[in-house]
């Protein structure tokens, strides 16, 4: 996904219909979570009646949206349609579980997934709603004691495990996130966004060095990458105020050097919050 | 410090809060007020968005950084008077913050806190739920301590309904996109709610 790009789709959708439907395959395929737009846009889609074969995923993502935004009554039509169509789906019975979420009928969901589980017991997405049940009624313990048991079964489930490292996070086990994104680096070595989570992670468990060398590979595969400079510039703040004496040496002067000049020349071209930032890599020079 | 007499949000900090959490409903959402203290009062005149994903160390620091860069180019008697917050599940207890908070104390002893509730949003009342620092200790803040002009709400609601909301930036989408401005210096502009004066 390029810069700009879903920006300009969303502002393209508001006036053509094709334009939308690209929108929504764009959220779809990139994982763009924006609920209303999807039922903005989706609806009048539905309504057009000229969606052709794409009808059936448009008024999936449609239901989605419905049922988290709690727009009951698209929630219904949508799942009626899905279901009249596809009476004996196991994707549609999933549907029925997270309606059931939806109006907080926790027992029927479970109901729903358990009964999947019990003839598909590898359907991975009725294990991970319920994992998800755990976590909307607030029960953070139990949600973490489920994923852990769900990935002595399938331990190659980065999204799982991505899950899991947010959860240790949300609690302030971080320690325990760093593992899981290390798991998540082993399963996508080149993830901006996984080696970039851990190095954060790292500094903030106080492993500067560490979390040094990740922002640093992180500046190296994406050489204007703001988060990775931003973050290789703390480093180097932080080490320096460890040890001076090391990071005097010119190896670590000129690291810093590099870093602060891209930041610099990143930010001539972006305006207003380019005056902070400048002030800001002024007082960060070593 | 003596307890604060109360909190004086702008009109423009409050909606650039509220719309900022209902863009991410599904996520923790964190973000910085801007004031100063005018006597025993806390006047919140601005709102820095941060993050919709985890708020951790580096990111964070340098954020706060740039807000007070910002701060001081700004305004002299500018600084971070305290941080709002929002979860997924609609808790609003202050936990998950904690530790951020108490960094926020450590350097303008009035520090507050302020948690989404997201159930005053349908009804216009003031939407978050306040702790503030006293004597080393965070206290629940009354709602009559809280003043916001009443115009601010329904404007605020309106916004919402417009879904004006997807136009907020903040520093996540910043370091995603340079180009995106954490300021938001044009998120209201030409908008009623500009015209609003605070309290």
């Amino acid at each position: 996904m390029e810069p700009g790009e879903y920006d300009a789709l969303v502002v393209k959708a508001r006036s053509s219909s094709t334009a939308a439907l690209e929108l929504l395959q764009f959220m779809r395929t990139h994982k763009i979570h924006q609920p209303e737009l999807v039922l903005q846009h989706g609806a009048k889609l539905v309504r057009s009646q000229r969606l052709g074969n794409e009808l059936w995923t448009v008024l999936e993502q449609v239901f989605m949206a419905a049922a988290e935004l709690g727009c009951d009554d698209w929630r219904d039509y949508c799942l009626k349609e899905l279901t009249k169509n596809f009476p004996s789906s196991l994707r549609v019975e999933r549907l029925k579980g997270i309606e059931k979420e939806s109006q907080a009928d926790w027992k029927e969901a479970e109901k729903i997934y358990q009964k999947i589980l019990s003839t598909k017991p590898e359907d991975t997405m009725a294990h991970k709603r319920l994992i998800a049940m755990h976590k909307q009624s607030g029960k953070v313990s139990e949600a973490i004691e489920a994923i852990n048991t769900y990935l002595q079964t399938f331990s190659t489930d980065s999204e799982v495990w991505h899950e899991l490292g947010e959860l240790y996070i949300e609690v302030g086990s971080l320690q325990r996130a760093a593992f899981c994104f290390e798991e998540m680096i082993v399963h996508n070595p080149r993830s901006m966004y996984t080696i970039l989570t851990y190095a954060e992670l790292l500094y903030s468990v106080g492993d500067f060095e560490a979390s040094r060398k990740y922002f640093s590979m992180a500046a190296y595969l994406d050489e204007m990458n703001l988060r990775a400079l931003w973050g290789l510039a703390t480093c180097n703040m932080a080490l320096a105020e460890k040890d001076k004496a090391r990071e005097k040496t010119k190896q670590f002067q000129e690291l810093q050097k590099l870093t602060l000049e891209r930041l610099k020349t990143a930010y001539k071209g972006f305006g207003a919050t380019g005056k902070p930032a400048a002030k800001l890599l002024a007082m960060m020079t070593l | 410090m003596a307890p604060s007499a109360g909190y004086s949000f702008h009109p423009q900090a409050y909606a650039k809060a509220v719309l900022h959490v209902c863009k991410h409903s599904s996520s923790s959402v964190l973000g910085l007020f801007l004031g100063h203290a005018d006597g025993k009062v806390i006047k919140v005149v601005e709102t820095i968005p941060l993050f919709h994903t985890h708020a951790l160390g580096p990111m964070l620091k340098i954020a706060c950084m740039l807000a007070e860069e910002h701060c001081k180019s700004a305004d002299a008697s500018l600084e971070i008077v305290g941080i709002y917050h929002a979860t997924p599940s609609g808790s609003t207890e202050m936990t998950p913050v904690k530790a951020i908070a108490d960094k926020i104390a450590a350097n303008f002893a009035s520090a507050s806190v302020w948690s989404l509730d997201a159930s005053k949003l349908p009804d216009k009342h003031f939407a978050f739920k306040g702790m503030g620092r006293v004597k080393d200790e965070w206290k629940a803040v009354g709602s009559d301590l809280v003043s916001l002009n009443s115009e601010v709400l329904s404007e605020t609601s309106r916004l919402i309904g417009e879904m004006r909301f997807l136009d907020v930036v903040d520093f996540d989408d910043h370091l995603a996109d340079g180009n995106k401005s954490w300021l938001n210096e044009t998120l209201f502009a030409g908008d009623k709610l500009e015209k609003i004066r605070a309290d």
